[in-house]
């Protein structure tokens, strides 16, 4: 006789995937699940030893490891225990680049009232040092942000005085084209560690005809290697957006990467925000997206193999919530879900949004998920009834599909992407697409590590231990 | 159009609605109760361009899958309660409570 832990599964290929509430994992025969309810598991089986082990069955009505499990589950999660960590600044909407997948609704450079006003800078800086997280990371977005150097320096300059005082760790991250980097923004960088969080697409001619110029990849290229030579190899890391044309080069992306001295890539598919919205097959585009991941991802493991380290960061994340015990710090494979437990945006404009995708909205006119304005009070842009209304659909374990699949704990609610795409916070798994590509990733992870184990395990081991040390 | 009759003493509504609520994407189905059985009508959706057969298949397993996981949830229900509270809950409250 044995008892049962809380645990789902499904049928995957010619075996069944059974993951328990923290998130570990076995494949085992079709039926097994099954044969476990049924208590037809006997001890002789080497089966009821893996069961046991991995906190699936239990000698005993509650388990002897139960505190072990309630640590596992509290690590798990332990993303919520210092809340909002990443505190997004959009300092101004203008920007010098006409990006045709642009999800940020950015104006020409010269255009007027896209800046974020000083007084709300300071005081949004102020709401910031509120959250009781020991680790802020301030991330300048724009528009293009180095277009306003001084608003950059201004925000710092507030954050380290107020930091006198409630010592936490900062960091400062700029996300840029890299286009313009003038020396008064690498100076700054320099002064204050900031990173530079650059966005590269691939090749020459994908880069510039998604920029909509003719000359951006030379100008990013240029940036990218002025800001190593002045900042370091390990201050700029890259983006890459995968727009319509991109999805036919996936070894052509790759390559441009390791061309440009990058050791890693972040596969980054579009989100139906801003201008990127006239793609409006999503349908299409998302098949599609699934199959050049795959295409990626094999080509980055034959890399690998080859003696070359390159990672692929959604891929090293989502491994990262499959074989380790900690959460990862990525706000869109979260739950709870990322928008205000990890991440807020104060825009140009003196709103706060739950999010980097929630402000894209609002350009749109769509202000569902504008919390308030940075002179609000934090309590009631925080833990105010917006906050508290978003909180009734963004834990995977409590929304209809999500609350009985097997991926789960590998997974992430997103009521904004929801609310966009369907029209409704709570969302419909069986029609979205953001559930059809997530399932689709962690499924092909899944896979490579059951079918192709020993092949991929030591690149996989080294692209999480490398993340860890 | 495809009709299935459902032993309601076999599986429970929650199963039945769980595995119906996955077949949204491409069918309109409605629920009829009739005593000891319920009824159910699959209408596809425009798009749709599966067999009958396919349909049948995938909803029997899903019926009796969610019918397993079922059985788990209602087995391990209060556990999963305590588990939250202990990872959860400030430890005194938690001593309170069991108390
Ligand atoms: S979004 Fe889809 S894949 Fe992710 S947990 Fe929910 S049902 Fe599963």
């Amino acid at each position: 006789m044995y008892y049962l832990l809380p645990f789902r599964f499904e049928r995957f290929e010619d075996s069944e995937l059974l993951v328990n509430e923290v998130g570990d994992y076995l494949f085992c025969p079709q039926g097994t699940a099954a044969r476990i309810v049924n208590r037809e598991i006997s001890k002789d089986e080497e089966l009821y030893h893996d069961l046991l082990a991995n906190f699936f069955i239990s000698p005993t009505p509650i388990p002897p490891t139960i505190d072990i499990l309630a640590a596992r589950l509290r690590t798990k999660k332990a993303f919520l225990d210092s809340f909002t960590a990443l505190h997004i600044f959009v300092l101004t909407l203008r920007c010098n680049q006409n990006c045709v997948y642009c999800q940020a609704t950015s104006q020409q450079e010269c255009a007027h009232g896209k800046d974020m006003k000083l007084p709300d800078l300071l005081k949004a800086v102020e709401l910031m040092f509120r959250s009781p997280s020991e680790h802020l990371t301030m991330e300048f977005q724009g528009g293009e942000p180095s277009l306003v150097p001084h608003l950059i320096r201004a925000a710092i300059e507030k954050a380290e005085a107020l930091n006198q005082t409630a010592h936490k760790t900062l960091t400062y991250v700029l996300c840029t084209n890299s286009v313009h980097l003038t020396d008064e923004v690498l100076t700054l960088c320099k002064q204050f560690n900031i990173l530079i969080s650059t966005s590269l697409d691939g090749p020459r001619n994908l880069h510039n005809s998604n920029r909509g110029k003719i000359d951006s990849y030379e100008k990013v290229v240029a940036g990218i290697a002025l800001a190593r030579q002045t900042l370091g190899e390990d201050k700029v890391s890259a983006l890459m957006t995968t727009s319509v044309p991109a999805l036919d080069y996936p070894k052509e992306i790759v390559d441009a990467y390791r061309e440009n001295g990058f050791r890693s890539i972040f596969i980054r598919a579009l989100n139906p925000y801003g201008l990127a919205t006239e793609n409006n097959d999503w349908e299409a585009y998302t098949t599609r997206f699934i199959e050049f991941y795959k295409q990626m991802l094999d080509y980055i493991i034959e890399i690998n193999k080859s003696g070359e380290l390159f990672v692929e960061e959604f891929t090293r994340l989502i491994l990262q919530k499959i074989l380790t015990p900690f959460p990862i710090g990525f706000v869109d494979l979260q739950s709870p879900a990322g928008i205000v437990n990890s991440v807020v945006v104060y825009n140009y404009d003196g709103g706060v949004y739950a999010s980097d995708e929630s402000r894209m909205l609002a350009e749109a006119g769509d202000y569902t998920f504008r919390l308030g304005n940075i002179s609000d009070t934090y309590e009631s842009l925080f833990y105010g009834e917006k906050a508290q209304h978003f909180a009734d659909c963004w834990a995977t374990e409590t929304i209809a599909g999500c609350s009985d699949c097997a991926l789960q704990s590998y997974c992430g609610a997103d009521p904004v992407r929801n609310y966009s795409t369907q029209g409704s916070m709570y969302g419909h798994r069986p029609t979205s697409l953001l559930c059809r590509k997530y399932k689709a990733i962690i499924e092909h992870i899944l896979s490579l590590l059951k079918n192709r184990n020993e092949e991929v395990m030591p690149i996989f081991t080294q692209w999480i231990k490398g993340r860890n040390a | 159009m495809l009709t299935l009759t459902i032993d309601i003493t076999i599986f429970s509504d929650e199963v039945i609605s769980k595995a119906v609520y996955w077949e949204t994407n491409q069918y309109i189905v409605s629920r009829q109760l009739n005593g000891k059985t319920e009824t159910l009508t699959f209408e596809p959706k425009p798009q749709c361009t599966e067999n009958e057969a396919a349909l049948k298949e995938r909803f029997l397993t899903r019926l009796n899958d969610f019918k397993v996981q079922q059985i788990v949830d209602n087995e391990t229900k209060d556990l999963r309660t305590i588990l939250y509270i202990k990872a959860f809950a400030n430890n005194d409250d938690f001593e309170a409570i069991t108390e």
